[in-house]
């Protein structure tokens, strides 16, 4: 299953929210999709929801428009709530006949989704006694109770503690595994980089960065290397004064140097140098930005 | 149409399920019941009490025309009245004292055949009793005369108690008693339509501001929802009434017999079925115009407080159609020339029209014609409010502008 966005565009009255947006996404495997507040975001997943239509562009699932009736999306919206004043159990069967689903099918679901999420006991409490993060995980539930092909999360992170975070990721881990099409999105980097292969990053309704995590990070320069050992400062000054002709620059950084070769060939004519002066080194590996630092480069420019 | 169904199940739970609801028509049923049984258990009280009633029934009887005042007593006592005849003999100002001492109810002082005083503590706002002297007073003197001029008893009888057999037969509207049930049902029209078309409006808004909308816009059609939630709101309104006007016909028949005579009781209860169908209709009709426009309303707000201010233009209209409704029907004229425009026009006609058709007489094609107009204004409005609240419910912040909702119906409507 291969959901693909092709050149998708949408206008508020003047404000053109989403320029040209194109994105694929493939069964059993995580996409994120990031950007800044109000880079469009909520706006791209509710026309891949077909909550509206876009103004111009497609949006198929293997070819196809997407049927409602046999594609089941799971979401778990980022501003959260549900009713709060009615009975848990009440509002997921409201929900799961929304959807669709039977009372007895949709009871087995969301029970056994509750005992997942160690959440049996609040069955039939008012959702407005549970803690904010217990509440999400009531929300986690609502997104899930239909077993949906097409699973969307945004931020489902934020406001859980750690054990509960944990619960939450084998969860994902589980959807992707189940062969699901994981849309994630999130501003907490390290789950992105856990889950997703493909990112997408959206900045003021434009498609500025997407592809293989892995292949972004590697087509950067590739002729900086962290190096760290015991004593940081002396291989320094002896990368300085005595590598000059291998090295175009040295750094020392918090924890480590970073030295830019020449040319990507002379990596080894480094390692056998630091070796013959004798130093201690415990770390050396190719600098590869982080996602958080490729975010940053790619978003603090505009909105 | 199952997600359909299943919005309407569930807000249609949402509203009678609720603590308020269950106890507002519990105490509006309670308090028709102790209306309507006041007759019974009064009576009771009564039977039960023998002793009160005669204490306060008596009425001291002084004839001083007649050799023997005791006979005017038992003449008196004859009649059957609810009143009890005691002969005394006595000062006027021991009378007078007495009466004030609540020994006797009032007292009849007969100084010929037609001239009497009446001693009475507080004269009450109807006081049976000096109708019922008055009459008893009458009869005796008549039946004296005819004794002189030798009618036989039986003649006098014929003559003295005779009525005249009354058939009433109407070729117009009895305006005195439609009034009653035109103003109650006006009356529950409004309540009903007020209050709980305000309610969509506020669910609307409250899930938006709770964010369940969020969930709910990406699992049901926006149409499903909204329509659901009026119709599932204004049927748990029609629950309400029914409950109320019900359990009313319930409690009256079983007390019936008990309120013979009481014309504000009777007219109520024997209003025409064919009112009550045209009631129905008009509420239906008239809950969906204004319901679909509480219910668009309220997708644009943010939070429950906004509500209010923007509900108000809409409230609004709404209490003039019925002030105008209540006034024309007050001062009787519910044919004015304002009353027969407001009949037609869709705010007011629920009202208006339900109102002369009750109290007047409105030809079929104009009621036609503006169950028309209505009808076609109410799926007009409803496309209309889709449309706004398909837009409204997922823009927070500020609410768009007219001419940007006008944009949005144009294209999501395609």
């Amino acid at each position: 299953m291969i959901l693909t966005a092709d050149r998708i565009t949408k206008n508020f009255g003047e404000k053109q929210v989403l320029k040209e947006i194109s994105l694929s996404a493939g069964s059993g495997k995580a996409i994120g999709i990031l950007g800044r507040n109000g880079a469009g975001k909520t706006t791209t997943i509710r026309i891949l929801m077909n909550v509206f239509p876009s103004d111009s562009g497609s949006v198929l699932l293997d070819g196809k428009p997407i049927d409602r009736k046999q594609i089941k999306f799971g979401y778990l919206p980022e501003e959260r709530g549900l009713y709060p004043k009615k009975k848990i159990i009440d509002q997921l069967l409201y929900l799961a006949a929304l959807g669709g689903m039977k009372k007895k099918e949709a009871i087995k679901s969301i029970d056994t989704l509750l005992d997942r999420l160690e959440m049996t006991e609040y069955r039939d409490k008012k959702l407005e006694v549970l803690s904010k993060g217990n509440q999400q995980k009531i929300q986690l539930v609502a997104a899930l109770l239909c077993d949906p092909d097409i699973v969307i999360l945004d931020e489902p992170f934020s406001g859980l503690d750690p054990v509960n975070a944990v619960l939450l990721k084998d969860l994902v881990k589980e959807l992707i595994e189940k062969n699901k099409l994981v849309l994630f999105s999130s501003h907490q980097m390290n789950y992105v980089e856990e889950f997703c292969d493909e990112i997408l990053i959206l900045n003021d309704g434009k498609v500025v960065l997407s592809g293989n995590i892995k292949e972004i990070k590697r087509s950067y320069d590739r002729r900086k290397i962290v190096v760290s050992g015991t004593d940081n400062h002396r291989i320094a000054e002896y990368a300085k004064a005595g590598m000059a002709d291998i090295l175009s620059d040295v750094k020392i950084e918090d924890d480590h140097v970073l030295l830019t070769l020449k040319e990507i060939s002379m990596k080894n004519d480094l390692i056998a140098k630091l070796s013959q002066a004798g130093h201690d080194v415990e770390n050396f590996h190719v600098y590869e930005p982080s996602l958080n630092d490729i975010f940053v480069e790619y978003t603090e420019r505009a909105i | 149409m199952k997600q359909f169904f299943s919005v309407l199940k569930f807000e249609y739970f949402n509203y009678t399920k609720t603590k308020p609801f269950i106890i507002l028509t519990t105490a509006m049923i309670l308090l028709i019941g102790a209306v309507l049984f006041y007759p019974r258990v009064f009576k009771q009280s009564d039977d039960g009490n023998p002793v009160g009633e005669g204490e306060k029934s008596v009425i001291a009887l002084m004839d001083l025309s007649a050799k023997d005042p005791t006979k005017t007593a038992a003449y008196f006592n004859a009649a059957g009245t609810s009143f009890e005849f005691s002969s005394v003999e006595k000062s006027i100002d021991e009378l007078k004292e007495d009466i004030k001492n609540g020994v006797y109810l009032s007292g009849v002082v007969i100084d010929s055949d037609l001239k009497y005083r009446y001693f009475v503590n507080d004269v009450a706002m109807n006081d049976q009793a000096s109708y019922v002297i008055d009459q008893l007073m009458i009869n005796k003197y008549r039946q004296q005369k005819l004794e002189e001029i030798g009618a036989s008893s039986s003649d006098i009888q014929q003559i003295l108690y005779d009525m005249p057999q009354k058939e009433v037969i109407q070729t117009g509207k009895n305006q005195m008693v439609s009034f009653l049930y035109t103003y109650v049902l006006i009356f529950a029209l409004y309540m009903a339509i007020l209050l709980y078309g305000q309610f969509v409006a506020t669910g609307v808004a409250a899930e938006k501001s709770s964010r369940a909308m969020e969930l709910l816009i990406t699992s049901a059609k926006p149409t499903n929802l909204m329509f659901g939630k009026v119709i599932g709101s204004g049927l748990a309104g029609l629950t309400q009434m029914g409950l109320i006007l019900g359990s009313g016909f319930v409690f009256y028949s079983l007390n019936k017999p008990l309120w013979g005579g009481n014309m504000f009781i009777e007219s109520i209860f024997g209003m025409p079925f064919e009112i009550l169908l045209y009631a129905l209709l008009f509420f239906i009709l008239g809950f969906f115009v204004y319901a679909f426009m509480y219910g668009a309303l309220g997708s644009l707000a943010n939070r429950t407080e906004d509500v209010n201010g923007l509900v108000m233009p809409v409230t609004f209209l709404f209490i003039i159609a019925f002030m105008f409704t209540m006034f024309s029907m007050g001062s009787g004229d519910v044919d004015s020339i304002g009353m027969k425009i407001l009949s037609y026009v869709p705010f007011t006609s629920p009202m208006a029209m339900f109102a002369r058709i009750s109290m007047s007489h409105v030809s079929p094609f104009e009621i036609m014609l503006s169950v028309g107009i209505l009808l076609a204004s109410t799926i007009g409005i409803g496309y209309i409010a889709a449309g706004i609240y398909k837009v409204g419910v997922l823009i927070y912040g500020k609410a768009p502008k007219l001419k940007e909702i006008i944009k949005v119906i144009k294209t999501a409507n395609k």
